[in-house]
This record gives C-alpha cells, sequence and structure tokens, in this order.
C-alpha cells in the first residue's frame, strides 16, 4: 500500500523541466542636485534599459546534466553579476561566478591637500582616485558528489583595469598625476576530498600568478602642491613617467582533516604553506625644477630604475578537539600558530641631469610568529541553559624595520601577550524566546601597536523573541572597550521587529550606533601636546512594509536613513517605493521609485540628491 | 604508485570509516508511510539534494529518506503522535544539529565548526538551511536577507554611504565570510587563505597581497580590520575613522612609548599637521599598504 503511494507520488513529480523568471525594465535619474561624481562613488546607478535580474533552472535527466541553474543580477549596470551552477547528482557538481564592478571613487575630502582651499580648482580633485573595473570570476568544479573520493578542480581570476589619479611624489612636492590601472591575479587549484563517516580529509595544491603593470603619467607643467619656495625657487614638474612592472607567482598547498573517532571527540586539524615572490622592475623619469634633497641642489631631469624582488613563504596550522566526556559537558581546545618571513631587495639606480648616483642597494625583512591556544568548556545546566568559560592566550612575536629615528640595529623585536578570559550563555526558557550572550576580558602584557587590543573588555548580548506567529522581534547590544594601550570605545544596539499580517508585513529596525577614540598626541612642529578627540554617533532605520492589495498587486514602502553626528557629520537617505500589479498569468509590471541623498555639512560640496525610476515588467 | 594509494585508501577506509551502515532498522517505517499525512512536505523534500537518498543504497537509507534525519518513523505513524519522532524546528539545537552531524560532521566545511561562533551560540544548522524544500537559490540578495536577519547591526552598516556592495545584490555576506566557522582569528582570516572555503580580503583585492620589499607592518600583524571597517564607514576608503589623519596619527602620534606599544612605528616628522597637504596623509603615502620601491610607501 505504501509503496503504492510513494510509486504514485514520484509519477506525479513535477520537479524536470525549464522554470525561471526575468525582470526587465528602464531606469531614469531625475532630479540631480549636488556633485555627480559623490553619486558615482556611492550609489552608480545609471540610466537606460536593465536586465534587473534572471533566474531560471533547467532539471533534466540528461546523461550530462540533471539540473542546471542561472541566476544574475543588474545587467546593465556599473554592478553586475551572474552565476551558473550545474550539476549531474551522482557525477559532478560545477560552480562558476562572473562579477563585473565599476569602481568609481573621487571624493576630494579622501585625499586632497588643497581641501581648505575652497573655490578652487584643486580642491575638486582627489589626488587618489579611481575609474576603474573590476572584474572576478572563478569557476569550482567537485567530481563525485557524495562519494567517499572526491576529485576537485577550481580556477579564479580577478582583474582592475582603468584609470585614476595619484600622486607623484618627487623629494619635496607632491603632483597629482593620471595613473593608468593595470593588474591581475589568477590562480589555479585542485585537489582530492576523501570522506569517510569517521574522517575527512581534503588534499589540496595551487597555484597563482599576478602582475601590477601600473603606471602614473603626466603631460603638463605642474606646480604640485607645495606653494610656497623652496631655497628660493618654485618646484615644479614638466613631464614625468612611472612605470611599475610587479609580476609573481605563488603556490600554496593545504590539508584539511577532521575525524571522529569515537562519539564522545571531534577533531579537527589545518595546515596551509605558501611560498609567494614578487619580482619588480621600475622606471621614473620626470623633467622640471626637482629639489634634490640630499645634496641640496636643484635638477632639471631625474630618472630612477630599480629592480627587487620579495620573498614571504608562510605556514600557518591548527588544531582543534571537541570533547564530550558527560552528556552535558562540552570542551573546545584548539591551538592556531602561524609562521611568515618576509624579505625583499631593491637595487636603485638614480640619475640627475645625466649624471648617475652610485647605486643603493637597500634590503628589508619582516618576520612574526603568532600563536593562539584557546580552552572553553560548555555545561548545560539545563535542556534550555547553557553556561561557558573559557580561557584564550594570544603569543607572539615580530621582527620589523626599526623606526627611522629611533636608534640601534636595522630592526627591532615586538612580542605580544595576552589572557582573555572567556564566558557566555544560552537560555531558552521558552521555545520562543532565546537569550544568549558572550564577553571577553582581556589583559595583556605587551602587543604590537598602540591600536592593539590590550587591556579591553568587549560583550555581545541578544534576545529573539517570537510574541506570535505575527510578531518577531530581535535585540542586540555589542561593545568593545579598550583601555590600553589606547582609549576607545565601539558599541552598537539593535533592535528589530517583524510583524506578519494578512494585509500588510512590516520589518522595522533601529541601530544605535557609536564610535569613540580619545589619544593625546604630541604636535611635531609646535613640539607640544595636543588631544584628538574622534567621534561617530549614528542612528540607522530600515523599513521595509509590504502591503498585498487587490488582484494579488503588491506595494513595498520602506527603505533606510542613516545620519550621525560627530567628527564627520552626515546624512544618507535610501527611501523606496515599488509596486508589482500581476498583468497576465506569467507576467506582472513593475514600476519603482528610489532615491539616494547624501549630505555632509563639512564638505558640502560632497553632497548629492538623485531620484531614480525604473518602470519593467517581471516575466515568470 | 596507483596501487600504494588504493592500499592506502583502504587502509584509512577500514580503520577511520569503519562505521558500519545503517543496518539496525528497528521500528523504522519507509517513507511511504510518512507520505500519508505528510504529503505536500514530502514531494517538495523528493526535489531537494536529500531527496537523493530515497535510491541512494551506499549511504543505507534507501526508501527511508525521511527517517534518515527524523530517526524511526513507526511508533510515531502508528500513535500519530509529535513526541515519537525528532522536529528539528522544535528541538534544541544541540539536538537538532547531531541529527544533521551525524552525516555532515565530517566533511570539508566543518575543519572550524566546532570553534566558530554559530557553534559556541547553539545556532541550529535549520536555522540557515531549508532541508524540507529547495531555496529560492543561492543568490546573492536571497544569502544577504538571511544573515541579516540575525545580523542586523552588520547589515544597518552597510546603509552607509560607503560600503561594499551587498544592497546593491552583487556581494553575498558568505563571500567573505564562513557560516560554518573558522578557527582562525580575524587577522589571519582576513589575509589568510585563498580557497573558497576560507576566503579572505585579498581574495578580490589582489593588488593588495604582495609580498611587498617594504610591508606596512599592521597589514600583516594586525589584518585589514585594523584600519578599515569593511561593512560600510564615513570614509570613502571605508576607514575606520571618517578621516585619514584620524587613523594614522593614533599609531604615529609622536608620543613617548612608555609601556605603550609602538612597534616600527615611524613618527610624522615635521609634517605641519594644521596644513591640509598633512591632514590627508595617503595623499603622498599613496602605497600605504606596501611598496616594492619606497620604504615610506610614497611610490
Amino acid at each position: 500500500m505504501n509503496a503504492l503511494l510513494w510509486l504514485t507520488l514520484w509519477a506525479q513529480e513535477p520537479a524536470k523541466g525549464f522554470t525561471g523568471s526575468s525582470e526587465i525594465g528602464y531606469r531614469a535619474l531625475a532630479g540631480q542636485r549636488g556633485s555627480f561624481n559623490t553619486y558615482r562613488s556611492v550609489v552608480n546607478l545609471g540610466e537606460g534599459p536593465r536586465l534587473l535580474q534572471f533566474e531560471s533552472r533547467y532539471r533534466a535527466p540528461l546523461r550530462w546534466l540533471d539540473d542546471l541553474r542561472i541566476t544574475g543580477a543588474n545587467w546593465g549596470d556599473p554592478l553586475n553579476s551572474v552565476q551558473v551552477r550545474a550539476e549531474r547528482s551522482t557525477a559532478y557538481r560545477s560552480h562558476f561566478q562572473y562579477r563585473n564592478l565599476a569602481y568609481f571613487n573621487a571624493l576630494p575630502s579622501f585625499a586632497s591637500p588643497q581641501l581648505g582651499k575652497l573655490g578652487t580648482e584643486a580642491y575638486t580633485t582627489n589626488q587618489n582616485s579611481y575609474d576603474t573595473r573590476q572584474r572576478f570570476w572563478n569557476f569550482d568544479l567537485e567530481l563525485l558528489p557524495g562519494h567517499r573520493l572526491q576529485p576537485f578542480f577550481g580556477a579564479a581570476q580577478n582583474t582592475s583595469r582603468g584609470l585614476g589619479v595619484s600622486p607623484l611624489v618627487l623629494d619635496e612636492n607632491s603632483y597629482p598625476a593620471a595613473s593608468r590601472v593595470d593588474s591581475g591575479y589568477t590562480v589555479f587549484r585542485g585537489g582530492l576530498r576523501y570522506e569517510l563517516d569517521k574522517l575527512h580529509l581534503t588534499l589540496e595544491q595551487g597555484g597563482a600568478t599576478f602582475s601590477d603593470g601600473t603606471s602614473l603619467f603626466n603631460t603638463v607643467s605642474n606646480t604640485g602642491n607645495r606653494e610656497a619656495p623652496l631655497l628660493g625657487r618654485s618646484l615644479s614638474l614638466q613631464s614625468a613617467n612611472r612605470l611599475y612592472d610587479v609580476t609573481g607567482d605563488h603556490l600554496y598547498s593545504s590539508v584539511d582533516l577532521t575525524y571522529s573517532p569515537v562519539s564522545w571527540l571531534d577533531m579537527s586539524a589545518e595546515y596551509y604553506y605558501s611560498r609567494p615572490r614578487s619580482d619588480v622592475r621600475f622606471n621614473e623619469s620626470a623633467r622640471g625644477t626637482i629639489l634634490w634633497l640630499d645634496s641640496l641642489r636643484f635638477v632639471n631631469g631625474q630618472q630612477a630604475l630599480a629592480t627587487g624582488y620579495a620573498n614571504q613563504p608562510r605556514s600557518a596550522g591548527g588544531l582543534t578537539f571537541e570533547v564530550r566526556p558527560f552528556s552535558r559537558l562540552r570542551i573546545v581546545e584548539a591551538w592556531q600558530s602561524e609562521r611568515t618571513h618576509n624579505s625583499g631587495a631593491l637595487s636603485l639606480v638614480t640619475t640627475l641631469d645625466a649624471r648617475a648616483l652610485p647605486p643603493l642597494n637597500l634590503e628589508d625583512r619582516m618576520v612574526w610568529r603568532q600563536n593562539e591556544q584557546r580552552v572553553q568548556a560548555f555545561y548545560d545546566v539545563t535542556n534550555r541553559f547553557t553556561l561557558y568559560g573559557g580561557h584564550r592566550y594570544l603569543w607572539g612575536e615580530a621582527e620589523v624595520r626599526r623606526a627611522t629615528i629611533a636608534p640601534g640595529g636595522p630592526t627591532e623585536t615586538g612580542a605580544l601577550h595576552r589572557h582573555s578570559a572567556l564566558g557566555g550563555f544560552v537560555f531558552r526558557p521558552t521555545a520562543k524566546l532565546t537569550l544568549n550572550g558572550d564577553a571577553e576580558v582581556g589583559r595583556g602584557r605587551q602587543v604590537y601597536f598602540r591600536t592593539s587590543l590590550q587591556d579591553f573588555e568587549q560583550m555581545r548580548l541578544r534576545a529573539r523573541y517570537q510574541l506570535s506567529q505575527a510578531w518577531h522581534l530581535n535585540a542586540r547590544f555589542a561593545r568593545l572597550k579598550n583601555h590600553f594601550p589606547f582609549a576607545s570605545q565601539n558599541q552598537q544596539a539593535n533592535v528589530t521587529l517583524q510583524w506578519t499580517g494578512k494585509a500588510v508585513s512590516v520589518m522595522a529596525d533601529y541601530t544605535r550606533s557609536s564610535i569613540r577614540s580619545d589619544f593625546t598626541l604630541l604636535d611635531p612642529v609646535l613640539y607640544r601636546f595636543s588631544r584628538s578627540l574622534y567621534q561617530d554617533n549614528a542612528h540607522t532605520g530600515t523599513l521595509a512594509t509590504d502591503w498585498r492589495l487587490p488582484r494579488k498587486a503588491t506595494l513595498t514602502l520602506g527603505g533606510s536613513l542613516f545620519r550621525s553626528s560627530g567628527t564627520r557629520p552626515s546624512r544618507f537617505y535610501q527611501p523606496l517605493a515599488r509596486l508589482r500589479i500581476p498583468v497576465a498569468t506569467h507576467a506582472s509590471f513593475l514600476a519603482e521609485w528610489r532615491q539616494a541623498s547624501l549630505g555632509q555639512s563639512l564638505y558640502p560640496a560632497e553632497s548629492f540628491g538623485m531620484h531614480q525610476f525604473t518602470l519593467g515588467l517581471r516575466i515568470f | 604508485m596507483r596501487v600504494s594509494l588504493a592500499i592506502i585508501a583502504c587502509w584509512l577506509g577500514l580503520v577511520f570509516g569503519a562505521q558500519p551502515p545503517h543496518t539496525d532498522k528497528q521500528g523504522y517505517a519507509n517513507t511511504g508511510a510518512c507520505l500519508v499525512c505528510h504529503e505536500e512536505m514530502g514531494k517538495a523534500f523528493l526535489k531537494t539534494r536529500h531527496g537523493s537518498l530515497e535510491n541512494n543504497v551506499s549511504r543505507g537509507w534507501k526508501g527511508q529518506s525521511c527517517e534518515s534525519c527524523h530517526g524511526p518513523g513507526a511508533k510515531h505513524g502508528e500513535a500519530a503522535e509529535a513526541k515519537f519522532i525528532l522536529n528539528h524546528a522544535k528541538a534544541t539545537p544541540r539536538v537538532a544539529d547531531s541529527s544533521c552531524l551525524s552525516c555532515h560532521r565530517n566533511q570539508a566545511t566543518h575543519v572550524g565548526r566546532v570553534s566558530g561562533s554559530h557553534a559556541r551560540m547553539q545556532v541550529a544548522c535549520v536555522s540557515c538551511h531549508s532541508v524540507h524544500h529547495e531555496g529560492p537559490g543561492k543568490s546573492a540578495a536571497v544569502i544577504n536577507a538571511l544573515c541579516s536577519n540575525c545580523h542586523a547591526s552588520a547589515w544597518a552598516a552597510f546603509q552607509r554611504s560607503h560600503a561594499h556592495a551587498l544592497p546593491q545584490g552583487v556581494m553575498s555576506c558568505v563571500d567573505c565570510h564562513n557560516p560554518h566557522g573558522t578557527s582562525r582569528s580575524s587577522a589571519l582570516r582576513s589575509t589568510a587563505r585563498t580557497t573558497n572555503a576560507e576566503p579572505g580580503c585579498f581574495n578580490c583585492h589582489a593588488d593588495k597581497r604582495g609580498p611587498f620589499a617594504f610591508e606596512h607592518a599592521p597589514v600583516r600583524l594586525e589584518g585589514c580590520a585594523a584600519c578599515h571597517e569593511p561593512h560600510g564607514s564615513a570614509n570613502p576608503r571605508m576607514l575606520n575613522r571618517a578621516e585619514v589623519l584620524n587613523l594614522c596619527l593614533e599609531c604615529h602620534a609622536n608620543a613617548p612609548g612608555g609601556r605603550a606599544a609602538t612597534l616600527g612605528t615611524v613618527a610624522t616628522g615635521f609634517h605641519d599637521l594644521r596644513l591640509p597637504a598633512y591632514r590627508n596623509c595617503t595623499s603622498c603615502h599613496a602605497k600605504i599598504h606596501g611598496s616594492h620601491i619606497n620604504r615610506d610607501f610614497l611610490r
């Protein structure tokens, strides 16, 4: 009887065939105000016909394929992507992903030495800006999924190409120059995965090549950012070229293992070794009035040729145990260790006014070892209440180039020693309410930098409550406070409310966050201590309301609102309204309005506002 | 060579994989019995990857795919009472997960599971994974919506003016995070690996990968998050501070060290910090992630 029923259901199975949906539309921009460069740097959605999103799936018992999925978004926009998943469930599983991102970033507040001079042309130039395309693709193929032995292969590439502006620094002046960005990284990898009931082992070997052919050029008379004469003369640049030719390769091997020899013990181990190497050739030529600071003389032409390399062998490993000696107790012990050694050398020949200076040979090295040991014990006080506590010890040492004005040899050594107490709980008084929290209190003897966490506390509290089938409430609070060596605090409080009614559903979220850092610095010119106080107090609200209208039409109203005060006050609003009306059995009409509006009181020239209107059709 | 490999594989199989197939079938019904009451759910389930267990002999659940997760169902079927069957949505996460992990414990994605915060906070597998239904696809927008259900404050950070392209649906949370957990500290995670199982920032920002002849030590010792807030920032380059100067001076403060650590930290020299030219450090120190040519990251 049951078998008969099963066969009947299987025969009715409608999973085979083609299904899919796509959304096409036309976007128009209107009501532009303020800086279009900022709009491109922040939102960067243009106007014209768009394939807004598409999703299709083909399921058929073909010999080499039984499931094919293609999804994509934003084709026609500067940010677009596509994913293809194809598999034959007993033979292979493959995944291809492609992303194409236009990276435009030209905000003068980031890097403009002329920022204080409002009204000048220089104010509107970010001297470290980009207008590039970043393309990424990766392909992964797993053979024999679900079998004991699973070979796998993969390849990935990312490239960045385009134009920009970069500073060309020549001794005592810097000149904004046009730059051409051209870098790429390609990796191939393959390996074998061995999966048993009690053990899993993955062996992977990969290799990569990378290149960076970024160049800078200046063909016009350029006075640079220094306006005051130096030693009685004004510095300027008539022409300049700077060419990098960086190539490299990178071989790596990794081993991952999980092992459960008995029911009360889980182990995992990982090891990773890589040995990347870069080779660089550098050519820079400049003509103008250039001060050669070492000999305090002015020259009209300078050329620098350099060749160099860098090696960075690196090994990292880890071992983790989870032991469950009793049904209520779980102990996790983890070790991590990493060793890296970076060494580089450079040979630089400089020619001043056709006279070559003695070659300059530079070497640099950086070595660091870092280890972490962590033990945590989890105890189920009841079925609904779990407490845990533990200890983390982080230690290591690093050898880096000594600060230039510090006395001593070429390198200096720093150490890291920090102990932390860990604790937390998970409490589920009812199936509808979950509370959990965790905290870490760290005290260190030594750290590397002023901003490192040495004496700190961090804690997180979360609550999830399902008031009814329709109402859900989430709340979260997180705080990180570092006392020493550097006083800073980072805090977020968040509450989310979801309500699902018959005609309306609402998701409302509010987040209050604050960042504060307070430190003393020594003014290098006036030689006096002054205080630097940085504050960012932000309110973020997001709202999404879905209204189910007659004739299966839906209206979505909402958007996000961000407002901050403090060192750099800003507001960023993105309201949204979207209407979908079915016009046929397999088609619906789409109308959408969005607005993006950024305001910054300290940098009003970087504010903008823009309305986006989209009309489209969804076919499914 | 191949014979040796085969012998090693067999030995490993005998020693480590010697768990018998699920032969103890006392108390089990079969999928047909389940579908008498749970027809709609069963039909949806059979379209999923787990549904293939129904016809898979080697995994030992042929004809009993429902019970491979829910446990023996004969008593539940006879009594028609919920208490006789494992319901993952109502069970404690530990019990629910032990059912999933009975098959998925030893897999590549679980290398860092026991150290991960999801395991620590008892976030059950079924909190994210839908087992009975084929999900709406792993598109970036779907993944982001799922993660932001719990990580709402992280999602709020993406509403700032400068953030990665998650709200646009081009990137997803799992492009950077491994939700199954990782055993690496954040510094190692951001810079370490190249594989998809453990993505790092350099997967996409390959031009910052190096190695450089002259490294900026915090990039390697503290990771990208020492300076960047990847979820969203007021700074155009997603720095932790809105202004470049604020960030750089936190280390390069010229202040006497004392107990404070200043490993390799170069003082700001005689830059007059009141002048705009010196308030944007990266105007000149453009190669701040590391330089092949210049120790001061000027070119």
